[in-house]
């Protein structure tokens, strides 16, 4: 079945542009200039991946205000920030409310399509339990990969699809530093070096909530993160 | 001019306040002084008047020819004396200088000496005879014989009877004189008669001798003169000197010497401070009674600041030096005028002490109210006014100067404090605007309800426009940079779809310099919002606490593989040195100056990453073998691509990357600057840091 990608942008040449690079790779793709006609649009039916540029017609942050909304419908929807803003806090923002990527205009539509694949592979990834996905117990850590679950001392911590696996790949060899890049890899998301810092920072927020004397995570600087026990 | 020195100027100015209360203070002076010679010439007036007429209190004759003269050689002009003198012969109890001696020279050089005093009743005479040797009467046998005869001293003079008299003292032997008269008796047989109303004493000096004599003034008229008959041996044949004519012994010389009841008179005007003097028409002085020492009166030592006033300002006002320069004589010019008629008052510096007196005298008239028949001077010293004026002058200045003193100290305050709050305005302008373009946003003294802190506000408005103004250009950029994107992105993406699609191969190679524009004009953005993107990352940037001995430890092992052309050195002093700070920034600050390090030293020299701890400061130093920067650049270096880099020969890789350590450094609350190693080896870059004590 072709995978459908909504994509709301209010600028048309640029969402039609978008389109038919999408449509070339085989995707069904739905244009939407506005938060109230994608809204209406997703109501009825959901796809499968949508890209939402910020900035949407009157509304600033209407971008935001659709993912907000989206997230709602649905937790698991691949979403994709899509904006001219290159700011980090925009970028901190989109993720925090849940967005899987946070891409700036200035990406070639190669690049672009080639990270929608990269979301729809991890997407895939996560309905297609393997061997490789089974229980993971370190620690105190305790990692459900089935379920997308981590628990630390038996309680849970709540971690975004991005950060589980980072998570998972640093806690999968413990003392092996682990770049940036191959943290990208692990969580199938192409993201700048500052995007991982604010990950990192963010699970470790989480795991401190949990547990105040947590220090798993360490930074081995000017390489990467690594996984002590 | 500085304000303060203007100030003080000003401040100076105001010692014409002194000045000012000096010209009133002499203006005063000069009115009391005046009042003073009016109350005195007054005073002389009515003196006069009272005597007007009164001959008989006046003189001896003074009517007769010849009155008006002055005194002359022969003219015996007796000298007031303070205390009855005791008759002893000794000179303590009279005047030391005076010109009233009279001398006399004998023709074989004897000389003589005569002066004459009076008090009281008394004419007193001191009879001197410097180089002679007294020779004695023999004391016993006839005293009128010859040969019986030693020295003698003759008085001559008119008595109130209108004859003559003549009294001869002799020296029996050493002690008293006694007076004697020859008296003609019966068949002109002289007879000796004792004189008891004359005495006398006499003493051997060591040259010469003197005699003190003492006579009634009622004895005595208008003419009067002394006779010694100097002999060499007793009986010799006598040499006569003196003022009687040595045929007759008739009397040759006046006697100026006020009656016996002048001074009695006199003395019932005296007061403390006032002399009273009458003289003769010719200036010579008949009484006096003087009660101008009184010692109260006389102004006490004066502080050292009072006399430098004095000095200052002169003793103004007197008109001149009296010609009278001891005590018991009129002023000459005073008496010249009043013998003419006139009263006349002036204020004249008295004696060899310059004593400053009002003097005042007036004509005595006779009772025709024509001729003038004496003279009376009152003084008065000017010490009671001129202490006056001293203290009010000294009080005066005193105040004034304190006053000024006070007003220069004041005016140096305000314009100290005045000039420091202009520097500091100065200071606060010359650095309102940083050389990256950073305003400060706080002036200071803009509370300030003064003209200074209208300026302060008004800078500060100023700074407040040019900052929106500055922040609207930084902005400029970012949002021209969104801005342009949009259609950026629409121009591109057509771009990458017409590669997508099949085109001519003639197209293809168009296509492709419009992605190389589109590019390239893609890169020229990013640069352009690239600094803002970086500030706004540094001051989101979260702070912890962290040990950066051990993060540079780890970031030098990773530039070690990073760059194996490159030869890294490691120094640091040991230890834990905790920063409260960013990491991940840290980490990015000295990528960039690794980066920087690399790109500017050839391969396989040696990068030297240096940390020292210092009390409050980390440095972080990363030497370069590179070639020296020119000085003007070393700080240049650190700015933004933005702020007037027209330089292209830079790349833009180059000053972004350093412009963030700087950023990154004061994030720290410190800050990074470049310098040349000395002797050309190679550039360090220097980052310093706040250290963290915390617990």
């Amino acid at each position: 079945m072709r995978k459908s990608i909504a994509i709301v942008e209010d600028e048309t040449s640029i969402r039609e542009n978008y389109a038919a690079a999408f449509a070339r790779e085989g995707y069904l793709v739905r244009g939407y200039a506005n938060r109230a006609e994608a809204m209406a649009a997703f109501r009825t039916r959901l796809p499968d991946l949508v890209v939402i540029d910020i900035s949407l017609e009157h509304e600033p942050e209407g971008g935001f205000e659709l993912c907000r909304e989206l997230r709602n419908l649905s937790a698991e929807l691949p979403l994709i920030f899509l904006t001219a803003r290159d700011s980090e806090l925009d970028a901190v923002s989109g993720l925090r409310l849940g967005a899987d990527d946070f891409l700036t205009k200035d990406l070639s539509l190669a690049h672009l399509v080639a990270r929608v694949n990269a979301l729809f592979r991890r997407v895939d990834a996560l309905r297609r339990p393997s061997d490789a996905q089974q229980l993971l117990q370190r620690g105190a850590l305790k990692i459900d990969p089935e379920r997308l679950q981590v628990e630390w001392n038996g309680v849970a911590v709540l971690l975004s699809l991005t950060e589980f696996w980072i998570v998972h790949a640093l806690a999968k060899h413990p003392g092996h530093v682990k770049n940036r890049q191959q943290l990208m890899d692990a969580a199938n998301v192409v993201l700048d070096d500052s995007t991982i810092t604010s990950h990192i920072k963010r699970i470790r927020r989480k795991f401190v909530a949990v547990d105040r004397s947590f220090d798993a995570i360490q930074t081995a600087y000017g390489m990467g993160y690594r996984w002590v026990e | 001019m500085l304000i303060r020195t203007r100030l003080l100027l000003l401040g100076i100015a105001t010692l014409a306040l002194p000045w000012a209360g000096c010209q009133y203070a002499r203006e005063m002076e000069s009115s009391l002084r005046e009042a003073e010679r009016q109350s005195l010439l007054a005073v002389a007036e009515t003196i006069a008047t009272s005597l007007q007429g009164r001959r008989d209190l006046l003189s001896r004759d003074l009517s007769g020819a010849g009155a008006r003269l002055p005194p002359g050689p022969r003219d015996l002009e007796p000298v007031p004396l303070r205390a009855e003198p005791q008759l002893d012969a000794l000179v303590d109890d009279w005047p030391r200088v005076t010109t009233a001696w009279r001398a006399f020279e004998s023709r074989s050089g004897e000389r003589l000496r005569v002066l004459g005093g009076t008090f009281d009743r008394y004419l007193y005479l001191l009879v001197e005879a410097p180089e002679d040797v007294l020779v004695l009467d023999r004391t016993l046998g006839d005293a009128l014989a010859p040969e019986s005869l030693g020295d003698r001293i003759w008085l001559g003079f008119e008595d109130a009877s209108g004859g003559t008299t003549q009294i001869f003292l002799s020296a029996p032997a050493t002690g008293a004189l006694q007076g004697r008269r020859i008296a003609t008796r019966e068949l002109g047989r002289p007879e000796l008669l004792d004189e008891p109303r004359v005495q006398g004493s006499w003493r051997r000096l060591a040259q010469g001798w003197r005699a003190e004599l003492r006579v009634p003034l009622s004895m005595l008229g208008a003419r009067f003169g002394v006779l010694l008959d100097d002999r060499d041996q007793r009986g010799a044949v006598a040499e006569p000197l003196g003022s009687l004519a040595t045929r007759d012994l008739q009397p040759l010389g006046r006697l100026f010497a006020g009656a016996p009841d002048l001074r009695d008179y006199l003395e019932r005007f005296s007061q403390p401070g006032v002399r009273l003097i009458a003289a003769t028409t010719a200036g010579a002085t008949l009484a006096e009674v003087d009660e101008l020492a009184t010692p109260e009166l006389v102004s006490a030592p004066q502080a050292l600041l009072s006399r430098l006033y004095r000095r200052l300002l002169g003793r103004s006002g007197i008109d001149g030096r009296s010609s009278a320069n001891e005590r018991g004589r009129i002023d000459a010019n005073q008496a010249l005028t009043a013998a003419a008629g006139r009263s006349e008052s002036a204020v004249l510096a008295v004696g060899p002490l310059r004593r400053i007196v009002v003097a005042a005298a007036a004509p005595i008239l006779d009772t025709d109210r024509r001729s003038v028949i004496g003279v009376l001077q009152v003084s008065q010293t000017a010490d009671r006014w001129l202490v006056l004026r001293d203290r009010a002058l000294t009080r005066l200045l005193n105040l004034t100067l304190l006053i000024t003193a006070a007003a220069i100290i004041a005016m140096l305050l305000f314009g100290g404090w005045l000039s420091r709050r202009l520097g500091r305005l100065r200071r606060a302008s010359e650095n309102a605007l940083s050389r990256d373009g950073v305003l400060s946003d706080r002036f200071p003294d803009s509370d300030a309800r003064d003209e200074l802190g209208d300026v302060s506000r008004s800078f500060e408005t100023l700074l407040g426009r040019l900052r929106d103004y500055t922040s609207y250009l930084r902005s400029l950029a970012g949002k021209l940079s969104h801005e342009i994107r949009t259609p950026l992105t629409i121009v591109r993406s057509s771009l990458e779809n017409l590669e997508a699609v099949p085109h001519s191969s003639e197209a293809a190679p168009y296509i492709v310099r419009a992605r190389q524009g589109t590019e390239r004009l893609d890169a020229i953005l990013k640069a352009m919002s690239a600094a803002t993107r970086v500030e706004e990352a540094i001051t989101s940037a979260e702070r912890s606490r962290f040990d950066l001995a051990a993060l540079l430890r780890e970031a030098v092992k990773a530039y070690r593989s990073a760059f194996p052309q490159r030869q890294f050195a490691f120094d640091e002093p040991g230890g834990v040195l905790h920063l409260y700070g960013a990491p991940d920034l840290l980490m990015q600050l000295l990528d960039k100056l690794i980066d920087n390090a690399v790109d500017f030293s050839a391969p396989d020299s040696t990068i030297t990453v240096r940390l020292q701890a210092h009390s409050d400061q980390l440095t972080v130093d990363v030497d370069n073998e590179g070639p020296p920067i020119a000085d003007e650049m070393l700080d240049q270096l650190f700015e933004s691509l933005w702020q007037a880099r027209a330089d292209r020969s830079d790349t833009p890789h180059f000053g972004l990357g350093l412009y963030i350590v700087r950023l990154i450094a004061r994030f720290h609350g410190g800050e990074a600057f470049a310098l040349n190693l000395p002797s050309g080896h190679g550039v360090r870059f220097r980052v310093r840091l706040t250290r963290d004590h915390g617990n």
